[in-house]
């Protein structure tokens, strides 16, 4: 009786929501081979290069380093993960989801990439395609030209995340 | 309530007819997926509202957003136009499409600032214009909190709301013909088929393929999973049948279903 009781009210709640009612969650996760999120599994993470040189010196755990003829570049993977609702697996309309993403300041020296996508201040598509529920890695990467002179380089990325 | 009811019967026995077959399922040796936790994030709902409407028409749609964050979290509300250039959907800022309809978009309120915990509701009013040339407005939410301190980069979260319209009955689907990927020791057979909307409203093509004997025995079924398409929309999908197949000749038959009706399609293969 009792369980009968409980999927009459979780068929209620379903049925009060509409057949179009898809929630979304989205989190910023350490990829287990890249460098640690501060904020990690939450919706708003960092992370810190530290001090890093094109030339000797050591570079963070996670984070790759490879050098060019006029520039160098530091690279490391990032896991993103966006889920439905529990009650919305019964949503049979939006089964992947489209990611951009943008620069939240304009930077005109250094390259900001995620995957093969420049970013810029202006929305760009990173995937139309994605799957819920799956932790995915996304191999993000700054290159910063020999031109450029020595000192702090900051930013924030806005990602965002829109069902299909 | 009763139509949701037989709705949620058929998906089972929908579901339970398509598990067919007349050998047993490959091994998979892929590892097994766990379950994993809910992450202390944001959540929108709903994430897709599908409107059905005229041109000139208004309507007002409630979007809940919940910070499940430790956070404080400010979020600003934007509109962009959704529109397909080479099949592909670009967000276009408000007022820069013409035809658009996120120009009109009057968020109510503008910004919102949650705690974490918190739910906020943010009521988005969009009109029709009367010669529309789109069909959806994303409705974001874009997050401008950055964690505190002095990192290289910061990651902020935002989330946005699809809303389609259906602004007449016109339906096209071009279904070009399926292609087959035969089974081998280590995959399984894959049927795989393009489609794009043709016509000037969205569509959720869904359906199924049906793996027929030569004699016209039905072997086993899988469900295609629905997709949205907008108008111009492009879509590969690749449907995989998960039984291994015995020596001989067979027809893969695809039947989509949308809006508009249904479109079958089917391709002869020989397994050796």
């Amino acid at each position: 009786m009792r369980a009968f009781g409980l999927v009459l009210a979780a068929l209620l709640l379903w049925s009060s929501r509409g057949l179009a009612q898809t929630t979304l969650t989205v989190a910023f996760i350490s990829d287990p081979s890249g460098i640690s999120l501060s904020g990690s599994g939450t919706s708003s993470a960092s992370l810190s290069f530290g001090t890093v040189q094109a030339f000797g010196g050591t570079s963070p755990t996670g984070v790759a380093k490879s050098v060019a003829a006029n520039s160098w570049t530091l690279s490391t993977p990032i896991d993103v993960q966006v889920q439905k609702g529990v009650l919305d697996l019964l949503d049979i309309f939006s089964t992947s989801y489209t990611m951009t993403a943008r620069l939240q300041a304009a930077d005109v020296q250094n390259t900001w990439k995620l995957h093969a996508v420049t970013l810029s201040t202006t929305n760009a598509t990173v995937t139309s395609t994605g799957a819920y529920s799956s932790t995915v890695a996304h191999s993000f990467s700054l290159t910063v030209p020999f031109s450029a002179s020595a000192g702090g380089i900051s930013n924030t990325i806005n990602i965002t995340v829109i069902a299909n | 309530m009763q139509c949701k009811c037989v709705f949620i019967a058929m998906v089972l026995l929908v579901s339970v007819l398509c598990r067919a077959s007349d050998v047993p399922k490959k091994l998979d040796t892929r590892a097994p997926q766990q379950p994993q936790p809910p992450a202390p994030s944001l959540a929108l709902s709903p994430a897709v509202i599908m409107v059905k409407a005229q041109p000139g028409a208004s309507s007002t749609h409630p979007l809940t957003m919940t910070n499940l964050t430790g956070t404080r979290f400010r979020f600003v509300l934007e509109a962009f136009d959704v529109v397909i250039q080479g099949g592909k959907r670009v967000f276009v800022p408000a007022g820069e499409t013409e035809g658009g309809i996120a120009r009109s978009a009057i968020f109510d309120p503008p910004a919102i600032e949650l705690n974490p915990g918190e739910s906020a509701q943010v009521k988005i009013t969009l009109t029709v214009p009367a010669e529309p040339k789109v069909r959806a407005v994303a409705a974001i939410f874009h997050g401008q909190t950055a964690l505190p301190g002095k990192g290289t980069l910061m990651f902020t979260g935002s989330l946005g709301a699809l809303i389609t319209y259906n602004l007449s009955e016109k339906i096209a689907v071009r279904v070009d013909a399926p292609a087959i990927s035969a089974q081998t020791e280590s995959s399984n057979l894959t049927v795989s088929e393009h489609l794009e909307n043709d016509g000037p409203e969205p569509v959720i093509p869904k359906g199924t393929l049906a793996i027929l004997k030569n004699s016209g025995e039905l072997v086993g079924r899988v469900a295609i999973q629905p997709h949205r398409l907008l108008p111009g929309e492009e879509f590969d999908y690749a449907v995989e049948y998960p039984h291994n197949l015995r020596p001989g000749k067979y027809r893969a038959m695809v039947s989509l279903e949308h809006e508009g009706g249904v479109q079958t399609s089917n391709i002869e293969f020989e397994v050796r």
